[in-house]
């Protein structure tokens, strides 16, 4: 456990440091990425440093498969949800439970998402949001750069079609 | 890409309460035979808030004892259960259209109350629209939410005005106060865990000072509440007590400065 000086040292710390600020009804992402630097040493000092993110199990599945598969254009033939499960399991919190809405990659995750949903506007609705979140917050949640890249151009798309 | 920007949720437009108890109670009296039944607005949304609440929760206990604390939530069991009980309702008051659209087809389905977690798009809408901006985006404004709450909570109301009428009076440097109070937090016996001094600092702060409460206090707070919630719940009555006692056994200006009266 974090002796007590060093939790008030660390609260001086911060104390000094300039802090970004929370005017009117608005505020930015580039405000709390600087917020969650400022505070991150103290956060594992006391224990609260999370161990892996917190995130949905479609929105931690999604990352997996864009990271795996970003430049094919098709999944493998054999790829299994199980699979992605026991990957995202190891990167993201998410509650485990039985799932029987999306049986296969495609329907996490479909590669050639606007002919996916042509005739299902709700269920790309969905998607499109489910996407929305991963592209702003992927700073998050990403490990590998084009991954990241190619998600943003996917969602772009999606947005339009 | 552009610089992305959130709204403040808004606080101001009404939530009702109703517990998910009283939500199982209403059902009953309606159809006792089944096992699944369609929900008003009103139920709907207790359902989600419990959903919440064990979503954002549940990693605080070891996978044996998560049927447990799904069950405690649901017979609100422990009071800050309730903290984000709340939060959730304010959250759902704030969704975007897509969310709001999304809301209401699930007004649609039946529901299995018995067992909240085996309904899965309630779930999947859970997740997607409410825990994962909480559990990123919006950590700490669920941060500042909490501290609010504590504050009405722990009953500190009457400890906390004298000590704002002390503020008036003397005008102390607010680093030196909460300084002193941080270092009477560690020094009296008061065995507390870094996690639950840093919230009451947390919390005397943004009550006293809430123009030099940053982002990264209600940060803090919020991380801290989501992964110590079910702790911080069965140890409230001795949070508010040594909130209080510590408090009063500050030392005020005057008495460091006068000394003794001769």
């Amino acid at each position: 456990m974090i002796p007590s000086e060093k939790l008030l040292r660390y609260l001086e710390d911060l104390a000094k440091e300039e802090h970004p600020e929370i005017n009117g009804k608005e505020y930015s992402r580039s405000q709390i990425i600087l917020a969650e630097r400022l505070v991150r040493d103290l956060q594992k000092a006391i224990g609260i440093a999370s161990r892996k993110p917190k995130l949905s199990r479609r929105r931690a599945f999604i990352v997996i498969l864009e990271e795996l598969y970003y430049d094919v254009p098709k999944y493998p033939n054999d790829l299994t949800l199980d699979g992605i499960h026991r990957r995202a399991f190891q990167r993201f919190e998410y509650m485990n439970r039985d799932v029987k809405s999306f049986t296969t990659p495609t329907e996490v995750h479909p590669k050639d998402p606007c002919t996916y949903y042509e005739d299902n506007a709700h269920a790309k609705a969905r998607y499109r949001s489910t996407l929305q979140h991963l592209v702003l917050e992927s700073h998050r949640y990403f490990e590998v750069p084009e991954a990241e890249a190619s998600l943003e151009i996917l969602f772009e798309d999606v947005k339009l079609c | 890409m552009s610089e992305t920007l959130y709204k403040v949720l808004d606080f101001s437009r009404p939530i009702r309460r109703q517990s998910f108890g009283e939500v199982i109670a209403e059902l009953e009296g309606l159809s006792p035979a089944h096992n699944t039944s369609t929900l008003s607005d009103g139920q709907l949304k207790t359902l989600i808030a419990a959903v919440f609440t064990y979503g954002l929760h549940y990693d605080e206990v070891p996978k044996e004892q998560r049927e447990l604390l799904l069950k405690a939530i649901l017979e609100d069991k422990q009071p800050l259960f309730d903290l984000s009980q709340t939060f959730a309702r304010h959250l759902i008051n704030n969704l975007d259209g897509h969310a709001k659209s999304r809301l209401e087809a699930l007004q649609n389905s039946e529901y299995d109350l018995k067992r909240p977690m085996t309904n899965e798009p309630l779930v999947d809408f859970v997740e997607i629209e409410l825990l994962d901006q909480t559990t990123s985006y919006r950590k700490w404004e669920y941060g500042r939410f909490s501290l609010a709450y504590l504050a009405a909570h722990l009953s500190i109301q009457a400890v906390l005005e004298n000590v704002e009428k002390t503020m008036k009076e003397q005008k102390p440097r607010p680093e030196v106060y909460l300084k002193n109070f941080s270092k009477e937090l560690e020094n009296s016996g008061y065995n507390l865990d870094a996690h639950e001094q840093l919230l009451l600092h947390l919390i005397v702060k943004s009550k006293l000072w809430p123009e030099k409460t940053a982002l990264t206090d209600y940060l803090l707070a919020g991380s801290i509440m989501q992964q110590h919630l079910l702790g911080l719940s069965l140890r409230s009555e001795k949070l508010a007590s040594t909130l209080k006692n510590a408090l009063q056994n500050l030392p005020t200006i005057n008495k460091r400065r006068g000394g003794p009266k001769l």
